[in-house]
């Protein structure tokens, strides 16, 4: 699943590149929206999806999520990936709730019954509307993954919260060592290898690993920082792309998940409506 | 404001872990446009000396700092870093560690927007820096997809878009290939107007682009200062006894007039002024060279193949192919480097070699059985693998023990391990520090460490991966002749190296690498012959051999030297032979 992995590069920086927890490296409008519009969006749409138990309100969701992102032609292909990681789990989900469920009503419709197993109408239903739900979440929360430069999000975050540069970024950076990081302790591994080590618990494995992993973090650390103030960075306040305004991407996003939202919680607590 | 960009006053530095100066008594003065390359051998605070004099020693790294250091006109002590940071420029090694952002565009803006520059200014600043580094068609391009030379290149787009009035580079080309390199050194040399000091040891490449060069000695302080060629005129032997690299037209003159071929009134800096002098002298109009071109006959090799490998491909599991179908077999008993660009694959080949990677498909024969079916223990005492990083090997907590543990893994008796383990701390030059921990040792310690707790075992395969890692030319090929000389007489070893001089230096045959697959292999003399494949992964003609190159166009049978060790021997056959015509 090389979508969903965290890191940018495995064995020291060489040319195989992976995506950055499904980040999307392009241009489009969603690209463009403040990051913090965007999750402000994100989260009143969960928050609809989790109130509503209607049907049709995942179903919704999704398909609006599938329309934002074709309208800013982002393929909703890694969704469906995305998609294939739940079904394993929405099945067993599913035939849980199919033929788990006490009914908390006495209305029941039963299908069968076999032993303590009673399969439900109500259960079957039940089931299936978590896992639409659970299917909505997830395309919506892929507007924002897909579509945010995670240092980009850092940045905005730091500044609502007037983090100094000085601590701001070294948070940034530590997201961008972390993949060196891993291909670093392969190499480790690999050169214990050559000299036969045999580790004899896993204390013992834990401490051998991460001496030279220390020692060489340390080392980065420190010239990282060098490197960051020899670029002026303790001279600067802390910016990210010219974003102070709302610009016209981010009102007619604040805009579209507004009003949907709205429309969804209308239809929600509509009774005549299916 | 004082014109002099820099000026150091009775400087001395020691870090907060030691109480010993790592450079003391330093009086420098840096002019107006002048260019200063510094020179000195691993560990002598040549970084030391490139922190202070972008102020980040005393403002950023901790320590006991003697004297003054001046930029233009100001103490770097009484200022503040904010507004020093706005006239120095400094650029590092490793542009890895450098980048603050992702993407090409922002990273060489980000100083500009610390400063507070106006946006429009920015993007402007920002295109004609990324013009001139011709990076101008990659603004958008992430950093990650970008090669090691077109990354430093960025690097060096984001100093010009800071337009500081003086620059410092630190080791700059270290992680580049050779044609990397001169492209780097070209656009370096480009730059109007602009005071620098910048710190390498890839001379051939750079001494025309200078204007003084400044050496600093073992005990951190300048024994040399002043134009090139007196430089190196003026003070050769004292230049050469503190270990320092020497231009290789200037170590090849000398080797010319130490067995009294040539005398040079002065010893040249650039492969026309070596050949004009000797062509000058006649010397070989006397000789028939071909008898001595018989000497340089490539030696016969082994029969059987050590290692095979039958197409073998590697995939990481994100997908990238770092091996495609490589066929090869790697003879016994010779030094074998493995060149090519960054990520072209050398190191991914080395670790299969060593059966620490599985191939994807294809198979390994070592000694005639699948590698991956042979134990570790059973691969391990018969290959030795010296990694980059020496202290990802590292595992005691003392240097004695560090070298006894593998033979104490084999089963030595006491007796055993304690001489070996002595004889070893002699061979390295590491007497007295038995007792010391591995992690405190200077970066060339390290490296001595890690290898000899390689060669103690005497296996049949030293592989030693990238010897210039964290250390110059000088002590990488240092190392090299360590292991050359103190592994097993039938040991094979392969050398994986970006640095085309020491691959030449060593090898008996060379391995080249481009984009996962081998393109070629064969003797250095028959390489030098395919222009079109060192073209390809990156390669130059070393200087030894461009020198060879040029006299062979003046001299019929002049033979093809291209380290050294062949000068030197073919010095010595010219002498002898000249001795005997005299006689005769």
């Amino acid at each position: 699943m090389p979508n969903f992995t965290i890191g940018m590069r495995l064995n020291g920086g060489r040319n195989n590149t992976m995506k950055l927890i499904g980040y999307l490296d392009r241009k489009s409008w969603l690209h463009e929206v403040n990051p913090l519009v965007k999750s402000v969006g994100m989260i009143m749409l969960i928050t609809a999806a989790v109130i509503s138990h209607k049907f049709l309100t995942p179903i919704m969701l999704i398909v609006f999520a599938f329309a934002i992102l074709t309208s800013a032609s982002i393929p909703i292909s890694p969704i469906l990936h995305f998609y294939k990681l739940v079904v394993f789990f929405s099945i067993g989900l599913i035939l849980a709730n199919f033929m788990f469920t006490r009914p908390v009503s006495d209305e029941i419709t039963l299908i069968f019954k076999f032993g303590p197993i009673m399969a439900t109408a109500e259960g079957l239903a039940r089931g299936v509307r978590i896992v639409l739900r659970m299917l909505a979440i997830l395309s919506v929360t892929s507007i924002f993954v897909l579509t945010t430069d995670p240092m980009d999000f850092l940045k905005v975050f730091a500044q609502l919260l007037h983090l100094q540069p000085r601590v701001a970024y070294p948070m940034l950076i530590g997201l961008r060592i972390l993949p060196i990081f891993e291909s670093e302790l392969e190499r480790v591994r690999l050169a214990q290898k050559v000299r036969r080590v045999r580790y004899k618990t896993f204390f013992h494995k834990l401490v051998l690993l991460s001496v030279p992993l220390l020692a060489s973090a340390i080392r980065r650390a420190e010239r990282i920082s060098l490197a960051m103030a020899a670029k002026g960075l303790d001279t600067a306040k802390l910016r990210s792309k010219k974003r102070t305004k709302y610009s016209p991407e981010d009102r007619i996003f604040l805009f579209l998940s507004i009003s949907f939202t709205f429309f969804l919680l209308v239809y929600t607590f509509c009774s005549p409506c299916p | 404001m004082s014109r002099i960009p820099l000026k150091f006053s009775k400087f001395g530095f020691a870090y907060p872990s030691s109480k010993k100066r790592v450079v003391q008594n330093i009086d420098l003065e840096i002019g107006e446009n002048e260019r200063v390359l510094l020179l000195g051998a691993s560990g002598s605070g040549k970084s030391t000396l490139a922190l202070a004099a972008s102020g980040l020693i005393p403002h950023y790294v901790n320590g006991f700092m003697d004297g003054d250091v001046e930029i233009f006109g100001t103490s770097t002590t009484s200022t503040q870093y904010g507004e020093i940071v706005r006239k120095v420029g400094i650029m590092f090694q490793d542009p890895e560690i450098s980048f603050a952002t992702l993407r090409v565009r922002h990273e060489v803006a980000f100083a500009l927007e610390n400063f507070g520059v106006p946006q429009y200014e920015i993007d402007q600043r920002v295109m004609n820096a990324l013009r001139f580094v011709e990076l101008d068609d990659k603004a958008d391009t992430p950093l990650e997809f970008l090669s090691g030379g077109e990354k430093q290149r960025v690097e060096l787009a984001a100093l010009i878009a800071q337009s500081p009035s003086f620059m410092v580079m630190d080791e700059p080309s270290s992680m580049l290939d050779p044609v990397a390199t001169l492209k780097l050194f070209k656009l370096i040399a480009q730059l109007e107007s602009q005071s620098m000091l910048i710190i390498e040891h890839k001379l051939d490449e750079l001494i025309n682009f200078v204007d003084r060069v400044v050496i600093l000695g073992n005990n951190g302080s300048i024994i040399a200062d002043g134009k090139p060629s007196d430089v190196f005129n003026s003070y050769f032997d004292d230049i050469e006894a503190q270990g320092v690299w020497m231009p290789r037209t200037v170590a090849i003159a000398k080797i010319l007039e130490k067995y009294g071929l040539v005398r040079f009134d002065q010893l040249p800096l650039e492969v026309g002024g070596l050949v004009r002098q000797v062509e000058e002298s006649q010397i070989f109009d006397q000789i028939d060279l071909k008898d001595i071109s018989m000497a340089y006959q490539p030696k016969k090799g082994s029969l059987s193949p050590l290692f095979t490998l039958d197409e073998v491909s590697y995939v990481y599991s994100n997908g990238f192919e770092a091996l495609k179908d490589v066929n090869l077999e790697i003879p016994e008993g010779k030094t074998i480097t493995i060149v090519g660009k960054n990520g072209a694959g050398k190191t991914t080949l080395i670790d299969i070699l060593a059966g620490l990677k599985k191939p994807t498909t294809g198979q390994v024969l070592f000694d005639g059985k699948i590698i991956s079916e042979m134990s570790d223990d059973e691969l391990y005492s018969r290959i030795g693998y010296v990694f980059q990083n020496p202290e990802h090997q590292f595992l005691r907590f003392t240097v004695w023990d560090e070298l006894a543990y593998s033979l104490k893994m084999q089963g030595f008796s006491d007796e055993v391990v304690h001489n070996r383990v002595s004889e070893m701390l002699t061979l390295l030059r590491l007497n007295g520090m038995e007792s010391r921990n591995p992690f405190t040792l200077s970066q060339g310690e390290k490296r001595r460490l890690s290898l000899g707790s390689m060669l103690i075992l005497e296996q049949d395969v030293l592989i030693l991966d990238e010897p210039t890692y964290g250390q110059d030319r000088h002590s990488a090929l240092g190392l090299l002749q360590l292991a050359t000389k103190f592994r097993r007489k039938s040991a094979t070893m392969l050398v994986v190296t970006h640095d085309i001089d020491l691959a030449f230096e060593e090898a008996d045959e060379i391995v080249v690498m481009h984009k996962g697959g081998v393109i070629w292999n064969g003797t250095p003399e028959q390489l030098l012959k395919h222009q079109d494949i060192m073209k390809l992964a990156g390669l130059t003609v070393p200087v030894a051999a461009r020198i060879s190159i040029e006299l062979s166009k003046r001299y019929e049978g002049f033979p093809m030297l291209y380290n050294l060790k062949m000068w030197r021997k073919f010095a010595h056959l010219v002498k002898e032979k000249l001795a005997q015509s005299k006689r005769t």
